[in-house]
């Protein structure tokens, strides 16, 4: 219905959730953490999480890193 | 914002429309069990979110819940709404949502449709301004996790919740989420692995394996010196393997040589096969046909071209001599002459048309070596498959012996699978030899120009049952294949036992795949990573929650419950929130703690060791605050039944809470089913001069609601000849005088309509221009409607002061004199006494 309640931060509207991620992002030594992190977004936010795991194992799988 | 008025129709408890009334300060709405009291709260709740509490708590997908808001009574070709004037930033809106046919909410938004209330953008997270009876206790009593979730709510703090839980969910169980290629992988690389720990000559690979991703160099190192223990000295680097190879093959080979698997068919081979099935027979079916009919005109070609040479020769000797036949000397006149030319003309046209149907011909003898050559190729490549599995059917005996008992079941495996596989390799070569002797028979139809269609169509039903031959082929031997596999698998292992070349297998697999060892340890690591990954956002959430619950909730809440206990209350009460602890001092996840004291020693918790009426204020006190916290919209705040299970003491200290809340800002609608708490609440808040309604019977139509005074006349009156009296009246005594005279006005105004006209009016709904109308139409002498419309001249219509309002009591007491001018005018109508209650059905006049 709207929008969540947002904090103002140098000038940018973040909402708690963005700000809670951008902390976790920053908590995390772990690459693939900090990638899980950064995907958790959109309309389904887990899924995207599994996606990019997915992804991420598929990388390792097929030798791309 | 705040609530002007509510308007609910065909809306749960609702059937007919009614329309509430709300006060700028408070409102009370009394109602036994069953009115539809709690209606009222839940159509505001859907306006706002269309969706309430109660069916967002029970899952809307549940059945029961299924149509729960359209009243059962209310006509079907109606569409139930609620409609509200909310006022909002010093202008009125009016709000409204239909329920739709599929349970929906539509909104409008003063007749315009809207997707969100636009004065909610931006505060999704805000507290909804809601206590319900219901939701008290739930918070508390609940499991960890819906407390946890509860609280999260309250906070504004759900899209951490939810964040966390997404976490926990996927960190539980990652390697479900796996793809395919991975899983495989992982598979083969354990097998392996599983083989080199039960090798007791390799244990210094194995430990180093057990070390994870960082132990993999050193056991790769270990790998090469224990191959290079087994190859004859001076072996280089690239024929390590090779040599280890044929150490094994040497060693095994005297036992048994051959495989007993087949050829697996990846995915992309099976697509290329099931393609060229196709091609083969469309090659045969689709220009094939058409080019080999065209060659029966061969039939002719020789006697043409002879035709052709025979005129070209006679055409040379005529030269020599043109009178007579070459050929038997009979006489040639012009006319013959001419038709010899012509014909021969004819017979070389129709012998080069003859050269391009040969040419066709080759073309066709071409097309069919192909489909030939193409049928071989396709039976060859599925024979191949299983050419080796074949072998092994000579030695059976020794592979029984070689599986033993242990392992008869592969043994059986293969046994049973060999006759299969032979049967289908010979239905397809057999399809093979009818496809080639087909193509023969039409080779030989062109080569001798018999040509016969009936050949062609042989090809094509050959063709036709090759292709089914091979398709089953692949069908049994993608069939048979793990189980072969597994049995190869066993035998091979059961060789290197017999030979003595268990560790020299182990270290060949080791070496062959590297690659798939290295990336199953990486994938590994990944998915052991997602322990720590759960621990950081459990830890982050968890203390982001503890700092909200124990500062600022805390104090909040406390100084709240310090308002509703009693001075006779027993020293047993809340003492703080708190998140559990692990035995290490870590923050253990989703586990919030309420704390409780007994005269100053900690109790277990508040949960196990408070009363219900203590836990029911403590729940009470937890909405109040999360009410009040943080940004929000909201200026009102809904209270259904909030003091059951209380003593009247309790009860008495909440209307205290009331007032507080009332004098900062709130709007207060209190729902009870309480009419003796009611009326106290009425009394101690006498001042406020709220709105009461009470909703005195139910039927199919729905509640019956009607609207108490707030105070009699007589005790406003007395009221008013209070504060003139007093002579230490302040200025906010004398407003509040002025305020009781213009509620004496509306009331006694509405209250002369009523008898003279037999109209009921809302006396909270009145003005300075309303009274001076109806108490024209009702006679009241003109000098007398002047003198009360000044009373209304220091205030607005909502008895809002105006900025140069300025208190007196000299003009207090002539207002008091013209309402009892009025009264007088009352008492001359009061001959018959009127209903004290009046319902506020079907009354479009009050507003």
């Amino acid at each position: 219905m709207a929008d969540a309640v947002t904090t103002g931060q140098e000038g940018k509207q973040k909402t708690k959730l963005e700000e809670v991620l951008e902390k976790l992002t920053l908590s995390a030594d772990n690459p693939l953490h900090k990638r899980l992190i950064q995907a958790y977004k959109g309309s389904d936010p887990q899924s995207a999480v599994v996606s990019e795991f997915s992804k991420s194992v598929s990388e390792v799988a097929r030798g791309e890193t | 914002m705040k609530l002007r008025q509510l308007t609910v129709q065909g809306f749960r408890g609702f059937n007919e429309a009614q329309t509430v009334f709300l006060n700028e300060k408070l409102t009370l709405i009394y109602a036994p069990n069953s009115y539809g009291k709690t209606s009222i709260s839940e159509a505001l709740e859907w306006l706002l979110y269309k969706i309430t509490s109660r069916v967002e708590r029970a899952d809307y997908s549940k059945d029961e819940y299924k149509d729960c808001y359209r009243n059962r009574h209310f006509p079907e070709t109606g569409a139930p709404y609620v409609e509200a004037i909310i006022s909002h930033d010093g202008k009125d809106f009016l709000c409204r949502a239909e329920l739709s046919a599929d349970n929906t909410a539509i909104l409008y938004l003063d007749g315009k449709g809207i997707e969100y209330w636009p004065f909610l953008k931006g505060y999704a997270a805000a507290q909804k301004p809601f206590i319900l009876q219901h939701a008290l206790k739930n918070l508390l009593l609940a499991t960890p996790d819906e407390r946890f979730q509860g609280f999260a709510a309250l906070l504004g703090l759900k899209d951490l919740d939810k964040l966390q839980s997404d976490f926990t969910s996927f960190c539980t169980k990652p390697e479900v989420h796996l793809p395919p290629e991975a899983v495989s992988l992982c598979r083969t690389a354990e097998a392996t692995l599983g083989r080199a720990n039960a090798q007791t000559g390799l244990t210094q690979i194995t430990k180093a394996f057990k070390k994870g991703l960082p132990g993999l160099k050193d056991a790769f190192a270990e790998i090469r010196r224990e191959c290079r223990d087994r190859v004859p000295a001076g072996t280089t680097e690239d024929a390590i393997l090779p040599s280890l190879l044929k150490i094994r093959e040497d060693a095994t080979a005297k036992l048994f040589s051959g495989k007993v698997s087949v050829e697996v068919f990846e995915e992309k081979e099976l697509a290329a096969f099931v393609t060229a099935d196709k091609l083969l027979v469309t090659t045969i079916v689709n220009t094939f046909t058409k080019d080999y009919l065209s060659l029966a005109g061969l039939k002719t070609v020789s006697n043409i071209q002879e035709k052709a040479k025979f005129f070209d020769i006679g055409s040379q000797l005529l030269q020599s001599s043109a009178e007579t036949c070459p050929f038997c000397g009979q006489r040639i006149d012009a006319s013959r002459r001419r038709y010899i030319e012509a014909e021969k003309t004819r017979a070389l046209a129709d012998g080069h048309a003859c050269s391009d149907l040969l040419s066709k011909r080759d073309v066709v003898l071409k097309t069919l070596r192909a489909v030939k050559a193409n049928a071989a190729d396709h039976l060859e490549r599925h024979i191949a498959k299983c050419s080796s599995v074949l072998w092994a059917e000579q030695n059976l005996p020794k592979l029984r012996e070689i599986f033993g008992t242990k392992h008869v079941a592969h043994y059986e495996a293969v046994a049973s699978a060999l006759p299969k596989i032979k049967a289908v390799r010979s239905q397809a070569t057999c399809a093979h030899e009818t496809v080639r002797a087909a193509i023969r028979a039409t080779e030989e139809t062109i080569e001798q120009g018999t040509h016969d269609l009936r050949t062609v169509e042989e090809v094509g039903k050959a063709l036709v049952t090759l292709a089914a031959a091979c398709r089953e082929m692949r069908s049994l031997l993608t069939s048979v294949s793990p189980a072969l596999r597994d049995a190869q698998l066993v035998l091979q292992h059961e060789l290197d036992v017999l030979a003595g070349t268990e560790d020299v297998a182990v270290l060949i697999d080791l070496i062959e795949k590297p690659h798939i060892i290295e990336k199953h340890f990486r994938i590994r690591s990944m998915l052991d990573s997602t322990k720590d990954l759960r621990k950081l956002v459990d830890q982050t959430i968890a203390q982001i929650v503890l700092d909200a619950i124990s500062s600022e909730l805390t104090a909040d809440v406390m100084s709240w419950y310090e308002q509703i206990r009693t001075t006779g209350d027993p020293d047993v009460h809340f003492s703080g929130f708190d998140m559990e602890r692990t035995a290490a001092g870590t923050l253990k996840a989703r586990r919030v703690r309420v704390n409780a004291q007994s005269y100053g020693k900690d109790l277990a918790s508040a949960v196990s060791s408070l009363s219900e009426s203590k836990l029911n204020a403590l729940g009470l006190c937890v909405s109040i605050a999360a009410n009040l916290k943080g940004q929000s919209p909201y200026e009102f705040l809904v209270i259904d039944d909030p003091i059951q299970s209380w003593d009247a003491e309790h009860e008495t200290q909440f209307i205290s809470v009331l007032r507080n809340l009332i004098e900062r800002g709130k709007q207060i609608v209190l729902l009870s089913h309480n009419q003796r708490w009611l009326e106290q609440v009425r009394a101690g808040l006498r001042s406020v001069n709220g709105w009461y309604y009470e909703i005195t019977g139910y039927d199919a139509k729905g509640p019956h609601m009607i609207q108490i005074p707030w105070a009699k006349i007589d005790e406003r009156l007395k009221e008013v000849d209070a504060i003139t009296k007093d002579i230490s009246a302040n200025s906010i005594r004398i407003q509040q005088g002025e305020e009781e005279i213009r509620i004496l006005v509306c009331e006694v105004a509405a209250e002369i309509c009523q008898k003279v006209k037999a109209e009921r009016k809302d006396p909270n709904n009145l003005n300075a221009d309303k009274v001076r109308k109806m108490l024209t139409e009702c006679g009241v002498d003109v000098g007398l409607i002047d003198r009360i419309h000044k009373t209304f001249s220091t205030t607005d219509d909502s008895h809002h002061a105006a900025p140069a309002y300025a208190p007196n009591r000299e003009r207090l007491r002539q207002y008091q004199g013209y309402v009892n001018e009025l009264l007088l005018v009352l008492k001359r109508h009061n001959e018959s006494s009127g209903p004290e209650k009046t319902p506020l059905k079907n009354t479009p006049s009050a507003q």
